[in-house]
């Protein structure tokens, strides 16, 4: 498992330096650079040689890629072309606050999708199935900036207004106060992952349930309880952690809409900021940091797996 | 202090005299007055906000922001006329080739220096030098060298005699910058050493800034509130919403469709101001077929200005004769438009051998979207008139890189300028500015006029001088400039003594207070 573990973690090493190469690759493809950006409809052929030999941008790419690498081995972020500051600090704040509404919509799906999707597969054909697979592909089906904006213009309209509009706080400045600017984008973004989650629970539980073993420990006179909880979910929930998985992935880069309607600062908005100004040390680490969330919450399913099923042993 | 009646002083009368008649009125109207102090005013913007470094920054946001927290060595009237900011007087010597600006005394630093010439020096030699790469080298006129006379006094020199100097140094990144700040270029991009009456609290980058009252402000007892608070909103949508829930007092730089909105709020009003902003399309003249001026002018022709302003900006705005000058500048002066007549422009694309039509491409960038929209509609006027429009739109950055002031046909879109010479200049000029409609080779006559410009002092003369220049620029200019935006701001009653001007961000804050009616912040 340690050997497994290991060789796991140098592969993901190595998927990271590939990402930061097309992503690098990718950027310089689009026309412009950083200083275009900069200097806009002001640019004099003068003014964008110097920014362009200040900011590094006149040398072979090949020669700024590689020392991209070796300053980031030895630690060092660099400098956002655009903001000027480092690079390290404005994508740890912004990482900060995609990483908390993450976890807030994904601690929701998981405590709520889970037990309805078992309640769906308990149920199955009956009404209380029905309603609860309808509702939830009703929730898949509409897209984030419709769900967002209902959302904002019902609950945090000047009639009802229960929450803020937008923005986010600092939890510094009050724990409610910052929940209640987490209430709408997390439910914006648990309304449409809920429907993977639930679907999933529901058929692979209900797979485990017209199994051979359910049927034994019915008759040898486990209780239903024990029946679902301890041989029918944990079996059944296997499928559910890698979709799992793949949301959190979804959730790390895909907040993008979610982030925009609700004027929220976070990751997904800065990687767009940092494509739109040609800003590759910051666009370089975003891409790094959503690729190293997606394969470490792979790389945790998989150990996840391991653990619920024990016939699972990776070598 | 002028003694004009205008509609504020009007009203204030009234409601003076109406207070006076009722008496239990007169005693809140007094404790209105008297407790301006205090508050945070929040304030919303779509656009960009990445640095708040003055000699660099290039979006209205960020012009906003700097204003709050330096001042200039003169700001900007109504008329767009110079009043004294930094400087408490000037004086134009050897036919403005010479401007000396004598400096306001005790104003403070937000480090807690005094303000010296030395500051003014150190900041403009920072921003002419070619090293600091600011965008704005070519835009503060043609200063040839800045010194200082004594401790209170600088001097300007100039290449060549430049009458509108004091107003143009009103512009947004001649912002006076404490010396000792100017040699780090990286730092003042997130933090700022100015003079101004709010000073920088909080800054995040691309989200939000808030600054906070600075007491030791030039002007004392101003400002009047705690702080400002910039947020920007991706979605217009939502900064709407944000509005009408008394999230955000001030919305800056509305769309025509939302501004129809605001009126829906009870309390909130929509603010609307000539500006001198506008989107205009290219007719490179240095190629054919615009390089026929039956064919510039037969496409102007076609063109019906209310009709696009209408379909385009809710008509919230002025006709364009197809030059630069609205009249939201000081140099402004009419001149006669022209009535949309196809017939002519049919005549005229036939006299010039194309009477079977002909194509053309035009670009436009993604932003500001009033650029696609003036390329789609003008695409469907010109049919008519023998003009098969290609419109492609492009991405911003591709259009920085590849379009704009490539001598094609695009979309341009310029911000109200400081004075109607640096819009002049910026879009006709080959030396001073860009040219680019490529027109300026064809008709040095034209330029030279605007060369002339620049030695009339006279405010009178100079607008007789200019006329000339826009009716040639009406007539066979390189431009199809259809119509000026009017500036759209929201704001709720509560937010009192706000005054929009031709720009929106020029958003002086100093005096702007917020009543008793202000909801109580939650954060």
């Amino acid at each position: 498992m340690a050997r497994y573990a290991l060789r796991r973690l140098a592969s993901i090493a190595v998927i990271l330096l590939l990402v930061s190469g097309i992503v690098f690759t990718a950027i310089h493809v689009l026309p412009g650079s950083a200083a275009t950006l900069i200097l806009g409809e002001y640019a004099t052929p003068g003014a964008l040689r110097t920014l362009e030999r200040d900011m590094g941008l006149d040398r072979p790419l090949l020669v700024q890629y590689a020392t991209w690498v070796g300053e980031v081995i030895s630690g060092d972020w660099g400098t956002s072309l655009a903001m000027k500051q480092p690079v390290a600090a404005i994508v740890a704040h912004r990482l900060r606050n995609s990483a908390t509404l993450a976890a807030a919509a994904f601690f929701v799906v998981v405590i709520v999708g889970i037990p309805l999707g078992t309640l769906a597969a308990l149920h199955r054909g009956r009404p209380l199935d029905v309603a609860i697979v309808s509702a939830t592909y009703i929730g898949i089906s509409i897209p984030e900036f419709v769900t967002g904006l209902v959302l904002l213009l019902v609950l945090a309209g000047p009639s009802v207004g229960w929450f803020p509009t937008s923005g986010y706080e600092d939890i510094s400045a009050g724990v409610g106060l910052w929940a209640r600017h987490l209430v709408l984008p997390a439910a914006t973004l648990t309304i449409i992952l809920l429907a993977h989650v639930v679907r999933q629970t529901r058929s692979g539980v209900a797979d485990v349930l017209a199994a051979p073993y359910i049927r034994t420990a019915r008759l040898k006179g486990a209780t239903e309880r024990r029946v679902v909880l301890r041989h029918a979910l944990r079996n059944g929930l296997l499928p559910t952690i890698t979709v799992l998985a793949l949301d959190l992935g979804y959730l790390m880069g895909g907040i993008v809409v979610v982030e925009e309607v609700f004027a929220y600062p976070g990751m997904g908005r800065l990687i767009i900021y940092a494509v739109q100004n040609r800003d590759v040390p910051l666009l370089q680490m975003c891409a790094l940091v959503v690729a190293s969330a997606y394969v470490l919450a792979n790389f945790a399913a998989d150990l996840v797996y391991a653990w619920l099923d024990p016939r699972i042993r990776y070598s | 202090m002028t003694t004009t009646l205008s509609r504020r002083t009007f009203l204030a009368a009234t409601s003076a005299a109406g207070g006076l008649l009722v008496t239990g009125l007169r005693s809140t109207h007094a404790l209105a007055q008297s407790d301006k102090h205090g508050g945070l005013l929040r304030v919303s913007v779509t656009f960009g906000l990445s640095t708040i470094n003055p000699i660099m920054h290039i979006s209205g946001a960020e012009w906003m922001a700097t204003k709050w927290m330096y001042n200039n060595l003169t700001r900007l009237g109504s008329k767009r006329e110079p009043i004294p900011d930094l400087a408490e007087s000037w004086t134009a010597s050897d036919g403005a080739r010479a401007w000396t600006f004598k400096l306001r005394r005790g104003v403070k630093f937000h480090g807690g220096r005094e303000l010296t010439a030395e500051d003014v020096v150190a900041t403009f030699t920072t921003l002419l030098d070619a090293k600091t790469a600011s965008p704005y080298r070519g835009e503060v006129g043609p200063i040839e060298r800045v010194e200082a006379v004594d401790t209170h006094t600088v001097r300007f020199t100039m290449k060549s005699p430049f009458s509108v100097f004091p107003a143009t140094v009103a512009v947004a990144n001649a912002r006076i910058v404490a010396r000792e700040a100017l040699a780090d270029m990286k730092a003042l991009a997130s933090r700022e050493h100015g003079t101004g009456p709010f000073k920088l609290k909080e800054f995040v980058p691309g989200d939000r800034l808030i600054v906070e009252r600075f007491g030791d402000y030039w002007k004392k007892g101003e400002p009047y509130l705690d702080g400002v608070m910039l947020r920007v909103f991706p979605d217009p949508a939502t900064e709407l919403a944000a509005f009408k829930s008394k999230e955000i007092d001030l919305i800056s730089g509305l769309t025509p469709e939302l501004y129809s909105q605001v009126p829906t709020a009870s309390g909130a009003e929509a603010l609307a101001v000539p500006g001198g902003t506008f989107a205009a399309v290219t007719l490179p003249s240095d190629k054919p077929p615009f390089n026929d001026n039956r064919v510039r002018e037969a496409l102007k022709l076609c063109v019906d200005r209310r009709l696009m302003l209408a379909a385009i900006h809710n008509g919230r705005g002025e006709p364009g004769v197809d030059h630069p000058v609205s009249t939201a500048y000081a140099a402004y002066s009419p001149v006669p438009s022209r009535a949309p007549d196809l017939e002519r422009a049919r005549q005229l694309m036939k006299e010039a051998g194309l009477a079977n039509g002909v194509t053309v491409k035009l670009f436009a960038a993604n932003s500001p979207p009033i650029r696609e929209r003036v390329a789609v509609v003008l695409k469907e006027m010109v049919r008519p008139g023998g003009f098969n429009i290609d419109v492609e739109v492009v991405a911003y950055d591709r259009y920085l890189a590849q379009v704009w002031n490539k001598g094609v046909m695009y979309v341009v879109y310029y911000a109200t300028r400081p004075t109607a010479d640096a819009i002049l200049m910026k879009l006709y000029h080959p030396k001073e500015g860009l040219d680019e409609g490529r027109w300026a080779s064809a008709h040095p006559n034209a330029i030279k006029v605007l060369d002339q410009a620049r030695e009339i002092v006279d405010i009178e003369r100079r607008r007789r001088h200019y006329a000339d220049f826009l009716k040639v620029s009406r007539d066979e200019g390189p431009f199809m400039l259809p119509f000026f935006v009017n500036e759209l701001n929201g704001k709720w009653g509560y937010v009192r003594d706000y005054r929009l001007g031709a720009a929106s961000s020029d958003m002086i804050l100093d005096d702007v207070w917020l009543s008793s009616e202000a909801p109580k912040k939650k954060g």
